[in-house]
């Protein structure tokens, strides 16, 4: 534990000096994790690409704000969700394109048994988070997506814990009622 | 059972993107570079432009401080479009007030800051000659025969001529005024209004003199010639 605080402290130093063998390890070490986030905020392969890569050109020039009392992966998360303005809305319109063109499933994906059922489920959640504010829908896919505790989102954020709570309470409630309709 | 069902399409969502991507490693290699362009623009930046911005901002604050900013920016406007740099000497002559048509009330006078005090204090006996040499600073290419002068050469020339060849005050007060009507900003504006106040000295015009070696005394144009303005200020103040 403390030989990977002593390793992320060298990798941020190298990092503040310019270092861009350092900006590839810490590529190396956290885009999955920025991808994950990324993916299942936004929904769209290509917008989630996008965003690892400002996330990762924008730690080159943010690590000065960086001051060390949270792991550099949540840092990169804040990045992240600063970003994702631009590309939520690139993402929704993309996703709008391609839900006009497939309002009709073939029956495969109307399978209970099947994975597509899961890939079904998780399409309407994605369709469903496009209707929410980008503040509620980051600490949807923080809480409740990525499990992560409201405190640990706040901190992720920037903001405090009851006003997460808040978000995801107010989410919860118009996501509850979206997948409801469309499962009319 | 709503909740039941968000927390499924949560779970979905969840496993459905794992953060793997074959397009990884494209965009490792596109953060790479971009962060490498960055890097060399900001270094170009710190060592190229910013010392030269530095240097630019340190002259145009000397200029200022010297007051031949305005000078600058009427030449370089001159430059850019020279047709325009010419209307203010086509105008004639007979269109604009006459400083020598207000030989007596100072408070006509055109030229700017120079002639803003009014007429005040006591006649004193006319000085025969300034006692400071006055500046000889020539257009240059004026001395170059096969280039004509400029318009702004031709008005300072004329000016110098009669101060320094002819010892003419009163016509080398017109051309002064003409010059400084012409070019109040102009490339030897500075030596202009110096030159000036040493004309109205010659002619005992003292109140206007004073008020035109005031700015040099009090160093509003750097140090030129502020010894000599307080000299003949001093020289005026202690009378006959």
């Amino acid at each position: 534990m403390v030989d990977s605080a002593d390793s992320e402290a060298r990798l941020v130093a190298r990092l503040r000096a310019g270092n861009l063998l350092a900006l590839g390890e810490a590529y190396d070490a956290h885009h999955i994790n920025v991808r994950a986030f990324a993916r299942r905020l936004l929904g769209d392969e290509s917008a989630a690409e996008d965003l690892v890569q400002d996330t990762f050109v924008a730690l080159s020039q943010s690590i000065a704000r960086f001051r060390g009392d949270a792991p550099l992966r949540s840092f990169l998360l804040s990045i992240a969700a600063n970003h994702a303005r631009h590309h939520v809305r690139s993402a929704m319109r993309r996703r709008a394109a391609v839900g006009r063109l497939a309002e009709e499933p073939p029956d495969s994906m109307r399978s209970p048994e099947s994975g597509a059922a899961a890939r079904q489920l998780a399409a309407e959640l994605e369709h469903a988070l496009d209707q929410l504010p980008l503040d509620q829908r980051v600490a949807i896919v923080l809480c409740e997506v990525e499990e992560r505790t409201c405190a640990e989102a706040g901190q992720i954020v920037g903001a405090p814990e009851a006003t997460m709570r808040t978000r995801v309470f107010h989410a919860k409630r118009k996501l509850r009622e979206a997948l409801e309709k469309k499962r009319r | 059972m709503s909740d039941d069902l968000f927390d499924r399409a949560a779970r979905a969502l969840r496993d459905r993107h794992d953060g793997r991507s074959d397009a990884a490693v494209r965009t490792r290699a596109r953060v790479l570079a971009v962060a490498l362009v960055e890097r060399k623009r900001r270094r170009i930046f710190a060592f190229a432009i910013a010392p030269l911005a530095a240097a630019f901002v340190v002259s145009m604050a000397w200029a200022a401080s010297t007051g031949r900013l305005t000078g600058w920016i009427e030449h370089v406007t001159a430059l850019v479009r020279p047709e325009r740099s010419a209307q203010p000497v086509a105008t004639p002559p007979s269109a604009l007030p006459s400083i020598t048509a207000s030989a007596t009330s100072s408070d006509a006078a055109p030229i700017v800051e120079v002639e803003t005090a009014p007429d005040a204090g006591p006649a004193l006996t006319p000085i025969p000659r300034a006692p400071v040499a006055a500046p000889s600073r020539v257009p240059k290419d004026v001395a170059t025969p096969d280039a004509g002068p400029s318009e702004e050469d031709a008005l300072y020339l004329r000016a110098h001529q009669a101060h320094f060849v002819a010892h003419d005050a009163a016509a080398a007060l017109r051309g002064w005024d003409d010059y400084l009507r012409a070019y109040p900003s102009g490339r030897f504006a500075i030596e202009a209004r110096y030159n000036r106040a040493l004309a109205l000295v010659r002619l005992a015009r003292y109140a206007e003199a004073r008020a035109a070696l005031a700015p040099f005394a009090a160093g509003t144009y750097g140090g030129y010639r502020q010894r000599e303005a307080r000299a003949l200020l001093d020289a005026m103040d202690a009378g006959p």
